[in-house]
C-alpha cells in the first residue's frame, strides 16, 4: 500500500545480457540521497528478475538501463509481465541506448510508450530529471487515490 | 543499513561443470588451513571440470615438472634475486587464441625486453564454458581467424602448454587466470605448466562477477592458496601476487585492504612468496604512496596472521583499469606515464597495458613496441625516487590509516577469523567499492577525483575510515568543488567516469 508517509521505493538495473552496471550504481545513489528507497539489481538483469524483485520490494516503480542496443528485444512484454504478477499500476521508466541505428528520439519514445513504459529517455539522462519526473508521477497517482476516495 | 537485496542469491546456481562449497553458515569459514582430505577430494573434482584435468592428476609430478624447468622461470625467484638495475621488471598481458600464436607472442616480448611474461584466459575460460572455449579454439587453429579474446589454456592442457610454450621460452610467466566464476581448474593447469597463477579472486569477484555467492569465492580463493602452498612447500618458487584492480573507481585504502587480506588469506593456506600490484590512479604522489604503504603494512599484516615463513616477494606497479583514451597519442602518452610512475615509485616490475586497450586485443607488434619503450624509460629514470615531501607524506600517513581500518574492523567482525570477518564485512558495507556489477556488495561509498586528479572519498557508505582521513579527503574534495564551481556530490562524481578517456 502506497501512502505519502512511507518513502516511495524503486527497482533498478541494466535489462538482458548487458553489463554495463556504471550508469544504474550512480542512479541508485542519486536515487538514495533523494529519499528514495532502492533495490538495485545491477547489471545482466532477467526481464522475470525485475517483475519478481518489484513484487518482493512492493516497488512504486522499475527503472530500466539498457546500454548495449538490445532493449526493444529485451523489455518486450515487461508491462504484460507486471500486469501478470499483480502490478498493474507500477510506474516503468527506460533509458539509455535504446537502439543499434540511428532513429529519431521521438520516434524512440513513441515506440517504448507503445510497449507501455511511463516515461523513455534515449542517450545520456541526469539522474536529476529522472528523479524529479518520478516525484512527479508518483505525486499524480496519490493525487487520484485521494480523489477517489472522497466521497 | 536499508534492507539487502536477496534475490541474487537464491537465483545463482553453477553455470559451468562444478560443484558448489557445501557451506550452509558463515562458522563453516575459516581461515585454517584446509586440511589434505578436503583439499584433494575438491582436487578430484576440479580435475574432472575437463578432461585435460586428467593430465595432471598426479601433484606430485607438476611440482617435479616445475623443479626440472628451474626456479628462474618463477616470478617470485627473479623479484628476490634480481639485481637493483633490472628493476623494474616489464611485462604485458598477452592472451592469443591458439598456442601457435601464443608463442610468437611470447617470443616477441622476449625479444623486445620484457623480463616477465604474462597470459590471460578468454572469456568462456574465465566463466568455466571449456565447451565454448573448445568451439573457438578448433575453428582459430583451422581458419588462422582470432576467435577468442584470449588463451584457452585449459582446452589445450598441461602437457601441451609445457611442451609448445613453456618450455620454449627463458622468461618467468603468470597468468590472470583467477577470474570470476570457480578458476580453479586454469590454475592447476596452468601451474602444472609452469606458469604461475596472478590476481586475487575476491577482487575479481567485484570486478565482475554479478551473482558469485562471497562464502563460494573465499573457499576458491582457500583452495588456490592451497595449491600454490602446496607447490611452495616443496621448493618451487610459485608464490602469487594480490592485484588490487577493482572496478577502477577505489581509493587506496579500499584496493590495498582487499589485497593485503587476500595475501593474509594465502599466507594462511601455506603460500611462502606473497606480493602485490599497486593500480596506478595516475596521480604521482597517491600512486608513490600507496607503493609505500604496500611495502610497510604487507609484512606487518603477514607477521599478525601468524605466518613466519611467508615472504614478501615485490611491490609491483599496474597500469589503470579505468576507461583508456581511444586516441593514440592520449594512449601512448597513458602507458609511458605508467612506465614512469613505476620507476619513480621504486616498484619491482610494472605490468603494461598498450595503446590498444581501449581499441581491440592489441596485436604482438603494438605490445612489442609498448614494451620497448618502457625499457627506454627505465633507462632515462633509472634509480631516480619521486623526493620525499609533507605532500607524500602526509598522503602515506591517511592511506596507512584508511587500510588499517578496514582491516582491523574485518577482523574485528570475524572475532579474529579473516574469512569469517570478510564474510561479515562485505555483509556490513566495510568492505565496499564503487561501480562493481556484484550484487553482494553494499554500493554506499562513493569516489571522485580531487582538484589535483587524486582518487577521494565523496560518500563513505559505512566505511570505517578515521575521522582524520575523512577530514583530508573532505578538504582535498572542497578545493575541486571550489575550483570548479561544482556543489553537487552526483557531478562531481559523473565528470570523473571518463577521466582518462580524452575527453578534456
Amino acid at each position: 500500500m502506497n501512502t505519502p508517509d512511507r518513502p516511495w521505493r524503486v527497482v533498478i538495473g541494466t535489462i538482458g545480457d548487458d553489463a554495463h552496471i556504471i550508469g544504474v550504481r550512480l542512479f541508485e545513489y542519486a536515487l538514495r540521497k533523494a529519499g528514495f528507497e532502492v533495490m538495485g539489481l545491477g547489471a545482466q538483469v532477467a526481464p522475470e528478475e525485475f517483475v519478481e524483485a518489484a513484487r518482493e520490494f512492493q516497488a512504486d516503480a522499475v527503472l530500466v538501463s539498457s546500454v548495449y542496443g538490445h532493449a526493444a528485444h529485451d523489455c518486450a512484454g515487461l508491462r504484460e509481465r507486471s500486469a501478470g504478477a499483480g502490478l498493474e499500476g507500477i510506474l516503468l521508466y527506460v533509458g539509455g541506448n535504446l537502439t543499434l541505428t540511428e532513429e529519431d528520439p521521438e520516434t524512440l519514445v513513441q515506440r517504448f510508450q507503445a510497449m507501455g513504459f511511463d516515461r523513455v529517455y534515449p542517450g545520456y539522462t541526469d539522474p536529476k530529471a529522472v528523479i524529479a519526473a518520478l516525484n512527479e508521477d508518483l505525486a499524480e497517482r496519490v493525487r487520484v487515490r485521494v480523489g477517489r476516495s472522497r466521497p | 543499513m536499508t534492507e539487502r537485496f536477496t534475490l541474487g542469491r537464491r537465483r545463482w546456481a553453477p553455470r559451468g561443470r562444478y560443484e558448489p562449497w557445501a557451506i550452509r553458515d558463515v562458522f563453516e569459514l575459516s581461515q585454517e588451513r584446509m586440511s589434505d582430505d578436503e583439499f584433494f577430494a575438491r582436487r578430484r573434482e576440479v580435475l574432472s571440470r575437463w578432461p585435460t584435468g586428467r593430465e595432471i592428476e598426479d601433484l606430485d609430478e607438476c611440482i617435479a615438472f616445475s623443479h626440472r624447468l628451474g626456479p628462474h622461470r618463477f616470478d617470485a625467484w627473479r623479484e628476490l634475486h634480481a639485481e637493483e638495475k633490472e628493476k623494474p621488471g616489464i611485462q604485458t598481458g598477452s592472451g592469443e587464441s591458439t598456442i601457435e600464436k601464443q608463442l610468437l607472442d611470447w617470443k616477441l616480448t622476449e625479444e623486445a625486453g620484457a623480463t616477465h611474461l604474462g597470459i590471460i584466459t578468454d572469456t568462456y575460460t574465465r566463466r568455466c564454458r571449456y565447451d565454448e572455449a573448445q568451439r573457438q579454439m578448433e575453428r582459430s587453429e583451422q581458419t588462422g581467424e582470432d576467435l577468442l579474446n584470449g588463451f584457452p589454456l585449459v582446452n589445450y592442457g598441461a602437457r601441451r602448454v609445457r611442451r609448445e610454450l613453456v618450455e620454449q621460452v627463458t622468461l618467468p610467466s603468470s597468468g590472470t587466470t583467477a577470474h570470476t566464476e570457480s578458476p580453479l581448474l586454469s590454475c592447476e593447469v596452468g601451474l602444472a605448466a609452469g606458469i604461475g597463477t596472478g590476481g586475487t579472486g575476491f577482487v575479481e569477484a567485484i570486478e565482475h562477477s554479478k551473482d558469485y555467492p562471497p562464502e563460494q569465492k573465499i573457499k576458491d580463493c582457500q583452495y588456490r592458496y592451497r595449491l600454490v602452498g602446496k607447490y611452495d612447500e616443496a621448493g618451487v618458487y610459485a608464490g602469487i601476487h594480490a592485484s588490487t584492480n577493482l572496478t577502477g573507481y577505489a581509493i587506496p585504502a579500499m584496493s590495498l585492504s582487499l589485497a593485503i587480506m587476500e595475501m593474509m588469506l594465502a599466507a594462511g593456506q601455506g603460500v611462502k612468496y606473497v606480493g602485490l600490484y599497486v593500480n596506478l590512479r595516475n596521480h604521482l604522489i597517491q600512486d608513490v604512496a600507496s607503493h609505500r604503504v604496500a611495502r610497510k603494512l604487507l609484512p606487518e599484516y603477514l607477521a599478525r596472521m601468524g605466518c613466519p615463513d611467508a615472504v614478501v616477494t615485490s611491490v609491483a606497479s599496474w597500469a589503470y583499469e579505468g576507461e583508456w583514451p581511444r586516441q593514440q597519442e592520449k594512449a601512448w602518452s597513458l602507458v609511458a606515464w605508467t612506465a614512469i610512475t613505476a620507476c619513480l615509485a621504486g616498484a619491482d616490475w610494472m605490468k603494461l597495458k598498450t595503446p590498444a586497450e581501449a581499441l581491440n586485443v592489441p596485436a604482438a607488434e603494438v605490445k612489442a613496441a609498448t614494451i620497448r619503450m618502457a625499457c627506454y624509460l627505465r633507462t632515462i629514470l633509472r634509480g631516480q625516487r619521486l623526493p620525499v615531501s609533507d605532500d607524500l607524506l602526509e598522503e602515506e600517513a591517511m592511506i596507512e590509516l584508511g587500510t588499517r581500518a578496514i582491516i582491523d574492523r574485518t577482523l574485528e567482525l570475524g572475532d579474529g577469523d579473516l574469512a569469517r570477518g570478510m564474510m561479515r564485512a562485505l555483509e556490513a558495507g566495510v568492505i565496499d567499492v564503487p561501480f562493481s556489477p556484484w550484487v553482494y556488495l553494499a554500493n554506499r561509498a562513493l569516489v571522485a577525483r580531487d582538484a589535483q586528479g587524486a582518487q577521494r572519498i565523496v560518500d563513505p557508505g559505512n566505511l570505517p575510515l578515521p575521522q582524520r582521513v575523512l577530514d583530508y579527503e573532505r578538504r582535498k574534495m572542497q578545493e575541486r568543488a571550489a575550483r570548479d564551481q561544482i556543489s553537487d556530490d552526483m557531478e562531481l562524481v559523473m565528470e570523473d567516469i571518463h577521466y582518462f578517456a580524452g575527453v578534456r
